[in-house]
């Protein structure tokens, strides 16, 4: 045998940990916890205040209350116009969602899937709604509206927050379909899928995280938005944003931390369960 | 009437020809191999057959149906993929039922069917796995069964084997010609490796630049390649490149820029002063001392430049005198063979038929 050649490059011994060392990096440890606790905190205190507050007897916003009741609940669900607006706004919101994601799954495609000249560019197009201001795009569209008399309807509302919410769909979903191996449509279609059904039955299942994620965003910034709404909703079609929002100017009662809440409560269904249940396959 | 069928066929890229006016016929029931280095357009024709690239010219028939401008889904294909291709989602029973599902089938028939497939190819007891829980072997072979049970006019395989491992590949090559010969479905198969073109097939056509080199059975490709390329593709060849010196009755004498003196076997339509390139396999010559072979025709003397021991053969570059031209030559290890160390002295033979040529 011939004796070892090189000598085997002598590694550094790890440094004996110290006792106050150990003890820093403890006390850290408790800090960092605590730091996070705090950020919480914060984050998550106006929520709750605002859960309690609803179920206050007063008439007025004060925390701790002193009795609880659910009579803002009853005064929300009595007052037709909340009822109408909770309405409209679930309306738009699903029927946007459903659009958006048709769209942006089609955009998606084009964009991820096929190379042509200007894509870059025509993906930039895409997502710039995220980076215009709000406020500019509300008053670019009131102006176009009227001119196309969409002002103040459904509709109006529905391809506003199409606009605002598609490139959160192209987001998501084109994340999924970067992951989806175009083979496979190609085995599909030799098994005698059209290409429809080769969509249906094998891409969309396989990228079904990022449309449904896709989906929820867009409902999500649909129901909640205010200030493209603002510009654009007519007196008759009146959004749950922009009715608390006038609501708030003249009354402060509790109906509107109970509106909030309630509000809660479904954001929490749809960000808890939804994922959980189909976004996981 | 053949089963498939390329006239001049031809796919351009810009100015780049990768399918360069192909004509090929596939007879009903055989196994046609396409081979050729990477690049050479095999797998391009195949998926022209499959439909999922569409030719700048020519046709292509199935079953004596000309099927250029049909769509994929409708071609009544069955393609294996290199990469398997499996639905992630599905399981194996449902991806072996999807072509079926497509094709209307009834449930009862469907399962019967599916069933049978996995049964051929063995993998029954896992129909109700995901594909991500299979060997590569196994999801081989559930991609396999799903072509199988739509019994297709026509069978692809796009290079099926290469993601296998070598002992894997050699067993996959032998089921999939087995499954083949039992089925009985026309098939068309690419590979970059001449072995596997060679063990499986009933017919090989050899590509290069997107061309045709040369079409024939495995036996007649081997020992009788039309041109250099198909000569050093199809198993190794050593060339030597020289001037037909005289004719010996109807034998030829080969003169190489080297200085050899081959006597060539039985050659037709040669004639002295033709300028030619033979080519000799590796394993047709003979090694052995210094002036110990009997006879002396093709007997040249040289010297070992290099010894690579291969396990089963030994590999030598020999560089003969007086011209220092290459030789390589592979030995069987028998127990009575002698290996050769570089720089040793060594004669070589090879017999004259051993000799392919080829005009310049």
């Amino acid at each position: 045998m011939n004796a070892v050649s090189k000598p085997a490059p002598a590694r550094p011994e790890p440094r004996p940990a110290l006792p106050w060392r150990r003890l820093g990096e403890g006390l850290s440890q408790v800090l960092q916890n605590l730091l996070i606790a705090l950020i919480y905190a914060f984050l998550l205190a106006p929520i709750i205040v605002v859960v309690i507050v609803s179920f206050s007897e007063s008439a007025y916003l004060v925390f701790p209350p002193k009795a609880l009741s659910l009579r803002w609940y009853v005064a929300f669900f009595s007052d037709s116009d909340f009822v109408r607006a909770l309405k409209n706004s679930l309306m738009v919101g699903a029927t946007t969602a459903l659009i958006s994601s048709t769209l942006g799954i089609l955009a998606s495609i084009g964009l991820v899937k096929y190379k042509f000249r200007f894509r870059d560019l025509l993906n930039s197009l895409f997502l710039s709604p995220l980076t215009f201001p709000a406020i500019v795009l509300g008053i670019a569209m009131v102006v176009f509206y009227a001119k196309v008399k969409l002002s103040g309807t459904f509709w109006s509302l529905v391809c506003a927050h199409v606009v605002l919410t598609v490139p959160y769909v192209i987001r998501t979903v084109s994340a999924s379909l970067y992951g989806f191996d175009n083979v496979l449509l190609e085995a599909a279609a030799n098994l005698g899928a059209s290409p429809f059904t080769a969509f249906r039955r094998v891409m969309l299942p396989l990228i079904k995280a990022g449309v449904i994620a896709g989906a929820i965003f867009a409902f999500i910034i649909s129901f909640d938005e205010l200030v493209v709404t603002l510009f654009i909703a007519g007196p008759r079609m009146t959004t749950l944003p922009i009715k608390i929002f006038n609501y708030i100017e003249y009354t402060s009662d509790p109906t509107v931390a109970a509106i909030s809440s309630i509000l809660i409560v479904i954001m929490l269904l749809i960000g808890v369960f939804l994922p959980r249940n189909f976004v996981a396959a | 009437m053949a089963d498939v069928q390329l006239k001049s066929v031809s796919k351009v890229y810009g100015r780049n020809a990768v399918v360069n006016d192909i004509s090929l016929d596939v007879e009903h029931g055989e196994l046609l191999t396409l081979v050729g280095p990477s690049g050479c357009g095999k797998t391009t024709t195949l998926r022209i057959v499959a439909g999922f690239v569409k030719p700048t010219h020519g046709a292509v028939y199935i079953q004596g149906k000309d099927v250029t401008e049909i769509p994929p889904h409708r071609r009544d294909t069955g393609m294996v993929f290199q990469q398997y291709a499996l639905f992630p989602h599905m399981t194996v029973q449902k991806n072996v039922e999807f072509g079926l599902a497509m094709r209307k089938v009834g449930a009862r028939e469907r399962n019967t069917r599916v069933g049978e497939a996995l049964e051929l190819v063995g993998l029954a007891h896992l129909k109700d796995r995901y594909p991500r829980q299979l060997s590569g072997g196994q999801q081989q072979r559930v991609a396999l069964a799903r072509v199988l049970v739509i019994r297709p006019k026509v069978l692809l395989f796009d290079e099926p084997l290469s993601n296998l491992d070598a002992k894997l590949r050699l067993e996959m090559r032998l089921e999939i010609r087995r499954l083949q010969q039992e089925v009985g479905i026309t098939s068309i198969f690419v590979t970059h490796d001449q072995e596997e073109a060679i063990t499986i097939s009933d017919k090989i056509a050899v590509m290069n630049f997107g061309r045709i080199e040369q079409t024939g059975t495995p036996m007649e490709i081997f020992s009788r390649p039309a041109t250099p390329f198909v000569a050093d593709f199809v198993g190794t060849s050593n060339f030597l490149e020289g001037k037909l010196a005289a004719m010996e009755g109807d034998c030829a004498i080969f003169e190489s820029a080297g200085g050899l003196r081959v006597r060539l076997g039985p050659s037709p339509g040669l004639a002295a002063g033709d300028n030619l390139v033979i080519a000799v396999r590796p394993e047709k010559i003979i090694l052995a001392e210094p002036a110990a072979l009997p006879g002396t025709e093709n007997v040249f003397e040289g010297e070992v430049a290099e010894t690579t021991w291969m396990g089963p053969l030994t590999q030598y570059l020999i560089l003969l005198k007086p011209g220092n031209e290459k030789l390589v030559v592979k030995q069987q290890n028998l127990d009575t063979s002698r290996i050769f160390r570089k720089g040793e002295k060594v004669s070589v033979r090879w017999l004259p038929e051993n000799c392919l040529r080829f005009k310049k």
